[in-house]
């Protein structure tokens, strides 16, 4: 199996659209890109280390001293706008480049901005604990937050109306997904379970059970057949724990790959021949499907 | 809550001035001891509300109205969590309902059931109380601690931790390490354990009690 070693340990991944690089933001604050052929390192960007990315082009740093966030656009290097205040639970770009959301677990909003200009569009009331998982609809239209409370609350994106809120889940979900297509939300956390949602009407289609421990990380495949969720020990992130690959019709895992310490992030290459990983060591696993 | 220590004259001008009890300018006037009067009747009046802490991943919401959390035959040792929940007056609040959950001996939280996880209403005097076990250590938050979520009617909802004095993390000196790598949001977070022998009855165990009131400030 291909790693290619890194100096700190990577968070999120992003493939190129061309799929020929990776690039994550490390625990040390810099943004590194790796050449898949050859593992070699092609560009190294430092921000602090308190930073975060809201996309594979926009990254928040947040200076608490300032109690400000200044927001990056990674295309074009340069700094877009900076946002008042520092309380920040997660931030997610809508993938049409149209919105920014931030979760402030403080005054316990969700904020959404203009991505182009910072200028706020919304201010949505959110649950207790801050957003486990913050996410646009592909198409932008709807803004998912997966509180630490428990609860999912889903917003019309340009009125800030409440579609839906969920109250009946008892565990946070750490990790959620569209498919591609946009027709289906995934989310899966504390209780081991991947819910399947219709996107449309908001309502559970399937739950899966099976993947054995708490789930921290998700993935779906481009063509939208194939879920992969990797897993969280909860006495300590330190722990091995597993990463599980599903035929997502079926419904069923059709392989299990061993991880050192909890999976901090998984990515398919935009060719779906491809799994990449981070599970907590200085390393970006490559695992071909 | 730990009693803030005797200020001195200019903390006291400071502190009256803050509080609206003086003009500025007009300090002059008044003798120490009538500064000092004003300043403990305007403390007595106003407690300052609970620090926040974190929400943390592994809250679940429906956790029973249950105090007995410890049952015969659970590794840990017994630990009587009591406590009351005030407004900023120091009045007892109406209506609350605490949710407390914490690890199990060796630093595990149940993450499918509701074990060390309850929700409870304080009783006609004010108080709640939960037999439980003192929570394990664990790698990732290496002091053991309770998480609470204390919510009333009229009042901001509160997410905290209560951390124990006896904590050998806090290396026998809370009043130094209480932030030791950023651990607790404040000091008055970290509790005194006292410590009980127990008599010859099982109702009665050798066991640890922490006492912990929250104030809810207004919403």
């Amino acid at each position: 199996m291909p790693t290619i070693s890194a100096e700190a340990i990577p968070g999120s991944l992003f493939f190129s659209k061309d799929g020929k690089s990776i690039s994550s933001k490390c625990s040390d604050g810099h943004l590194r890109t790796w050449d898949l052929a050859s593992g070699k390192l092609t560009a190294d960007k430092t921000f602090d280390p308190r930073s975060g990315m809201a996309s594979s082009n926009i990254l928040l740093e947040i200076d608490r001293k300032a109690k400000e966030t200044r927001v990056w656009d990674l295309t074009a290097n340069r700094q877009l706008y900076l946002l008042k205040g520092s309380d920040v639970a997660n931030a997610t770009a809508s993938s049409d480049g149209r919105y920014l959301a931030i979760s402030n677990p403080v005054d316990r909003t969700i904020r959404v901005t203009d991505l182009k200009t910072g200028q706020e569009r919304h201010k949505l009331p959110d649950g207790l604990g801050g957003a486990a998982s913050l996410l646009f609809s592909p198409d932008g239209e709807t803004v998912v937050s997966a509180n630490y409370d428990n609860d999912v609350r889903i917003w019309k994106t340009a009125s800030g109306e409440l579609l839906r809120k969920v109250e009946d889940l008892t565990g946070a979900m750490f990790a959620a997904e569209y498919t591609p297509d946009g027709k289906q939300l995934i989310m899966a956390g504390l209780d081991e379970t991947v819910y399947i949602w219709d996107a449309k009407s908001h309502t559970l289609n399937r739950k899966l059970k099976g993947h054995g421990e708490t789930i921290s990380a998700l993935a779906i495949s481009p063509d939208g057949r194939t879920l992969v969720t990797g897993g969280f020990d909860v006495i300590t992130v330190k722990n091995p724990v597993k990463i599980q690959i599903w035929d997502l019709a079926a419904g069923k895992i059709t392989r299990t790959i061993a991880a050192p310490h909890r999976v901090v992030s998984l990515a398919f290459s935009p060719d779906g021949k491809w799994l990449a990983y981070v599970a907590g060591e200085k390393e970006i696993s490559l695992v071909a499907l | 809550m730990s009693q803030p220590s005797k200020p001195n004259r200019r903390e006291m001008l400071e502190l009256a001035i803050s509080r609206g009890l003086l003009v500025a300018g007009s300090a002059s006037i008044l003798s120490q001891q009538q500064l000092l009067a004003d300043w403990q009747a305007a403390e007595a009046q106003s407690n300052k509300p609970t620090s926040a802490e974190v929400l943390g991943p592994f809250y679940r919401k429906g956790a029973p109205d249950q105090p007995n959390l410890r049952v015969p035959g659970d590794p840990g040792f017994p630990l009587k969590v009591v406590g009351r929940v005030l407004n900023t007056k120091g009045q007892l609040v109406e209506g609350a309902r605490v949710e407390l959950w914490h690890a199990d001996h060796g630093g595990l939280y149940d993450t499918k059931g509701y074990k060390y996880r309850a929700s409870l209403a304080p009783d006609a005097k004010g108080i709640y109380s939960v037999d439980t076990v003192m929570p394990g250590h664990y790698a990732d938050r290496p002091a053991q601690h309770i998480h609470y979520l204390i919510s009333a009617p009229g009042h901001k909802t509160l997410i905290t931790q209560a951390y124990f004095a006896t904590d050998p993390f806090f290396e026998g000196n809370p009043d130094k390490n209480w932030n030791k790598r950023g651990i607790a949001a404040n000091k008055e977070l970290v509790l005194p354990v006292k410590l009980f022998e127990g008599g010859s009855k099982p109702s009665d165990p050798a066991r640890a009690e922490i006492t912990f009131d929250i104030v809810l400030e207004k919403a």
